[in-house]
Parts: C-alpha cells; sequence; structure tokens
C-alpha cells in the first residue's frame, strides 16, 4: 500500500510544472502541452486515491478526462493552425491586436 | 410515465447535433441546417415547459425531484427554470445567426451543430448532480464555443479571440479539475451529496480530522475555473476580447447563455455543496464579488467598442449575483437566480441589437449608433430597454430582479453578518456608476443624427425578436414579478434543500 501522501506530492508537483509552463511560455502548443500536464496532474490524484478508497469512480473520471483532453488539443490545434495561416506566427505576445 | 422521458429535450438536441451535418450531405440548401435547429430548439422548449410546469397534459406526476441515469442527472425546479432559459436563448442566437451570416458564408451546418452542442453542454451543467457530470458539461459547452468563436477563419479578430478564449478556458478549466480531484481526495466521493455529507460531518465532528485549509485550497481552485466561466475579477481578462472580437451571434450565446450556465454550476458547487466549508471562503466571495462590480463599471466607462463596454458591464454584474452567495439565505438565492435569468435577457437583446448594426455594415463603435433612432425606432427603443434593465431602472425588469438580490442580502446582513451591508451599499453605488455609460449610447442613439444618410433596412427577424424582449423586459416581467419571483423562490429551494 503506497502511502497516500505520495500521490498528493507527485501531482502538486506535475501542476506545477504545468503551471510553470503556462505562464512561462511565448509558444501556444507548448502552452497547451503545459495545460495537459495540469490534467494530468488531476488524473493521477484520482486514480491514486481511487485505489486508496477502493473506489472505482475516480478511474472512470481519468478516462473521461483523458477524452476531454483529446478534444482540447483537437479544437486547439484548429484554432491555432487557422491563426497560423493568418499570422504566420502562433507566438503569444503577439496576439495583441484587440486591446483598448 | 417513465421519468427518463425527461431526458427527451437534451435527446432531441442530440438527434439534431447528428442531424444537421447529415443534412449538408444530402441537400445544398442552406436553409436547412437553421431550421433544423430552429425546430429541436422550440421542441425541446416547448417540451421543457410543458414537462415540467403543465406535467398534467401528458399524463405525468410532478415530483419534487427525479433522478436519471443511476442519479447523475437531477431533475427539479432549479435545473428546469434555467434549461428553458438556455433552450431559449440558444432559439434567439440561432434565428439571428441567420440574418447575420451573409448569403455564402462557408461553414453554416458545422456553426448550428456547434450552437446546439454548446446548448446540450449547458443543459447537462444544469442537471449535473456530481462533479464528473458538471465537468463533462462545462467542457461540452465551451469546447463549442471555443470553434464558434474562433468560427470566421478569415477574420483576424474573430481567430485571435478565439485562440486566447481556448488558452485562457483551458488552463482555468485544469485548475478546476485538479480542485475537484482535491476534493475527491479528501472525501472519497465524486457525488454532491457525498461531498456535502462529508462536510457536514466534519462540522458535527462524526468525521475525526482537520480538512479546513485542503477544503479551502480546493474551493480556491474549483472557483479559478467556474470565475473564468462568469468572468469575475481574476479571472475576466478573457472576456473584453472575446466579446469583442468573437462573431455577435456568438457573443450574444457567451454573454447570456454560458455566463448563466457558470452561475448554475457556482450556485450548485457553493451553495449546495460547499456552503458549510468555512467563513473565510465567504469573505473570498465577497471580496470577488466587490472587486468585480467596481473594476467592471470603472473600465466600463472609457471604452469606444459597444461590444467591449457590454463585456465589462457583463463583468459588473457578475459582480452584483455573487453577493447573493455569501448571504446564503434562500432570499438571496432566489434574487440571485431572478438575476441571473434577467441579465440573460437584457444581455441577449443588448446583444441581438450590436449584432444587427453590426452585420447591416454599421460597425461596432459608438459612432456607430449616432442616430439609430431615426435609422429605426424599434431598435434604439430595445437597446434603451435593455440598457436601462442593466442599470435597474424601475420598472423594468432589471429593477425587480436586482431589488429582490439587494433586498434578500441586505436582510441577513442586518440580522447580524454587518459586512454584508457593505457589499450591498458598493453595489447601490456601482449601480448609479453604470447609469453613465449606458446614458452615452442612450445619447448617441436619441440625440445625434445619423453620420450618412444612406437608406439602411434592418432585417425583419431581427426586429420581430428585439420587440419580443422588449416586451419581455419591459412588460411581461413587470407585469408578472410576482409568477416569476415565485419560480425563482421554487428553483432556490430545490437548490438548497
Amino acid at each position: 500500500m503506497i502511502d497516500p501522501i505520495n500521490y498528493l506530492i507527485f501531482s502538486s508537483v506535475l501542476l506545477m510544472i504545468g503551471a510553470y509552463g503556462v505562464i512561462k511560455n511565448k509558444n501556444a502548443i507548448v502552452v497547451l502541452m503545459s495545460v495537459e500536464i495540469m490534467l494530468t496532474a488531476a488524473n493521477i490524484n484520482f486514480i491514486g486515491f481511487s485505489s486508496y478508497y477502493h473506489d472505482l469512480s475516480g478511474q472512470v473520471v481519468a478516462l473521461f478526462v483523458t477524452a476531454i483532453a483529446a478534444a482540447e488539443v483537437a479544437i486547439g490545434l484548429a484554432i491555432l493552425l487557422s491563426l497560423f495561416e493568418q499570422r504566420d506566427t502562433i507566438e503569444l505576445d503577439l496576439l495583441n491586436r484587440l486591446r483598448w | 410515465m417513465d421519468s427518463s422521458v425527461l431526458f427527451l429535450p437534451e435527446l432531441l438536441l442530440i438527434a439534431s447535433i447528428m442531424a444537421i451535418p447529415g443534412l449538408y450531405i444530402f441537400t445544398e440548401n442552406r436553409n436547412s441546417y437553421s431550421i433544423c435547429s430552429n425546430l429541436s430548439l422550440s421542441g425541446a422548449l416547448i417540451f421543457l415547459v410543458v414537462s415540467w410546469y403543465y406535467p398534467d397534459t401528458i399524463s405525468m406526476n410532478r415530483d419534487v425531484s427525479v433522478y436519471i441515469f443511476y442519479d447523475h442527472f437531477k431533475v427539479d425546479d432549479f435545473s428546469q427554470l434555467f434549461k428553458i432559459v438556455f433552450v431559449l436563448t440558444a432559439l434567439i442566437v440561432s434565428l439571428v445567426s441567420t440574418s447575420y451570416f451573409e448569403e455564402n458564408e462557408p461553414h453554416q451546418p458545422e456553426y448550428f451543430t456547434l450552437l446546439l452542442s454548446s446548448t446540450l453542454g449547458m443543459m447537462v451543467t444544469a442537471s449535473a448532480n456530481d462533479f464528473l457530470t458538471i465537468f463533462i458539461g462545462i467542457e461540452l459547452s465551451a469546447f463549442s464555443s471555443y470553434a464558434m468563436v474562433a468560427f470566421r477563419k478569415k477574420d483576424d479578430q474573430s481567430t485571435e479571440a478565439g485562440a486566447k478564449y481556448l488558452l485562457i478556458g483551458a488552463f482555468s478549466s485544469a485548475l478546476s479539475l485538479y480542485g475537484i480531484s482535491l476534493l475527491y481526495a479528501i472525501t472519497g466521493s465524486l457525488t454532491f451529496d457525498g461531498v456535502e455529507a462529508f462536510i457536514d460531518g466534519l462540522n458535527s465532528g462524526v468525521i475525526e480530522g482537520d480538512f479546513t485549509e485542503v477544503i479551502f485550497i480546493a474551493s480556491l481552485f474549483i472557483m479559478a475555473g467556474l470565475g473564468f466561466k462568469i468572468a469575475v475579477v481574476p479571472f475576466h481578462a478573457w472576456a473584453p476580447d472575446v466579446y469583442q472580437g468573437a462573431p455577435t451571434p456568438v457573443t450574444a450565446l457567451l454573454a447570456a447563455g454560458s455566463k448563466a450556465m457558470g452561475f448554475v454550476a457556482v450556485f450548485r458547487v457553493f451553495v449546495f455543496v460547499l456552503e458549510a466549508a468555512s467563513e473565510e471562503w465567504k469573505l473570498v466571495l465577497g471580496i470577488i464579488a466587490l472587486a468585480s462590480m467596481t473594476t467592471g463599471n470603472l473600465a466600463a466607462i472609457s471604452q469606444n467598442d459597444v461590444g467591449r463596454m457590454l463585456a465589462y458591464s457583463s463583468i459588473a454584474q457578475a459582480g452584483y449575483i455573487m453577493i447573493a452567495i455569501p448571504a446564503l439565505s434562500s432570499e438571496a438565492m432566489s434574487g440571485a437566480i431572478a438575476h441571473t435569468l434577467v441579465h440573460a435577457f437584457m444581455k441577449g437583446g443588448a446583444f441581438v441589437v450590436v449584432g444587427c448594426v453590426g452585420a447591416v455594415g454599421l460597425g461596432y463603435n459608438l459612432d456607430s449608433y449616432k442616430g439609430l433612432a431615426q435609422r429605426s425606432q424599434l431598435l434604439a427603443l430595445s437597446m434603451t430597454v435593455c440598457l436601462l434593465s442593466l442599470v435597474g431602472i424601475p420598472p423594468f425588469a432589471g429593477f425587480i430582479s436586482k431589488f429582490f438580490l439587494f433586498y434578500g442580502t441586505l436582510k441577513v446582513g442586518l440580522a447580524g453578518e454587518n459586512w454584508l451591508i457593505i457589499l450591498v451599499l458598493v453595489g447601490v453605488l456601482n449601480s448609479a456608476l453604470s447609469l453613465y455609460y449606458y446614458l452615452k449610447i442612450m445619447r448617441y442613439m436619441y440625440l445625434y443624427d445619423p453620420e450618412s444618410s444612406e437608406d439602411i433596412v434592418f432585417p425583419n427577424t431581427v426586429r420581430y425578436i428585439s420587440f419580443g424582449i422588449l416586451l419581455l423586459l419591459a412588460v411581461i416581467f413587470p407585469l408578472y414579478w410576482e409568477s416569476l419571483f415565485e419560480l425563482c423562490r421554487e428553483a432556490s429551494a430545490a437548490l438548497i434543500a
């Protein structure tokens, strides 16, 4: 039996790596990848505590979240592709035409 | 009849989500997509009203709440009231879209499919009874709206707005999922009832341990995700850009439907589940409310683009509604529900006019509203009523709902929680402040002459819809405010029970 505190440490480290990636990176695709890491962090918690509590619902959530993450990347890449077609860049600093 | 028949409105939407791409293969007729979507939405609307509020006509029993799909899907007064609002807004958006699009606008079948799936997500959120269902509902609606915001692929602003919306939305939904996973880690349950029972057990000492900080942090994470949907202050940065850049019918859907969906989720999670969590948490919600109404109104004053101005006003309105959540009495909650409902119609109505003025080629700036009254009395009047309603001027609908909201909160404040009185006072002062920028639009519409004398014909659908919303806000809600409030009271009873 793994001590549940290990799940929490692992997942919070993953969450912080993901959040750091979202805040720090200028490239939209890397930001999407960092969001995936954050979703994985939540999944670690769900799966770990699912086995700790002997309750299947956490694993079901993990499956759904994986599917949701795939859909998110599909939509994200589609939008970023049409952004790239117009501006030849996906640098986030250059998304500055909507401003006051 | 079997209670799962109450799932029929959602099934109707699912059927036409699958039918519209099919129509694209079989027919070249561009109108068929919008007709299919309008038909399924009106069918769902009629069924929702009949099956819940007049159950005798189709020989059903109206129980207090009905659970379907192994208790994952809960049908009660609260969910049905909001589903009606969602379907009605989607119907308005669907009707307006037809006249907003140009004759050979590409990707129309995709647009209507996404519109319906976004509505479906909102309806699932309204009925959710556990964290997984609510998360899937929110994401279904959010993903569809990301694609709808970026729907005009050749439009520079639309794509930029879509990219911003997507990235910020993905980040905040990941945060709220992490919050849910923390709650699961503490409680071992994902259903609302399970989590609520755990927190009650903690408070009454049945369950040992000190989880206050963890629950507080989990609530912060969840609030980051839901606060993004309702656009309250620390999480509001996307709203002005997206409201300005997106095609205006999509903006109407975001401002009316998606925002109400966010509030449904907030009500469910924070009123039903986490109500007893901690005192500090109420303070956090109060500060969020205070900050978002002040920031929203102050930032709206200097805006020149009407869509952007309404986006900031929408942030301020979210702040008003938020003050009811720390109060947590059933009266304050029914005020909040009423204001969420009415807000959907006033914002939707305002964006219908904005979209129409933009679509006929006048533009989206304040200047393009010069002399709108001379061009179309009806549109100017409808816009005026929506704006006055947003301020909360009697006798319009916004006044009634805002009155209930502030009154309910004030009552709790006078009964002991003194700091709530400050929230209400700031709310009232902010309403006065907001009058400035709403009046600016009205001044442009009525007191100036049009910049050019060319004749502009506004599409008839938009005029009928504006007239309908005008009637609703200026006549029907003010006259039948008692039944409106009765509906909201039932909904809040179903929510808190």
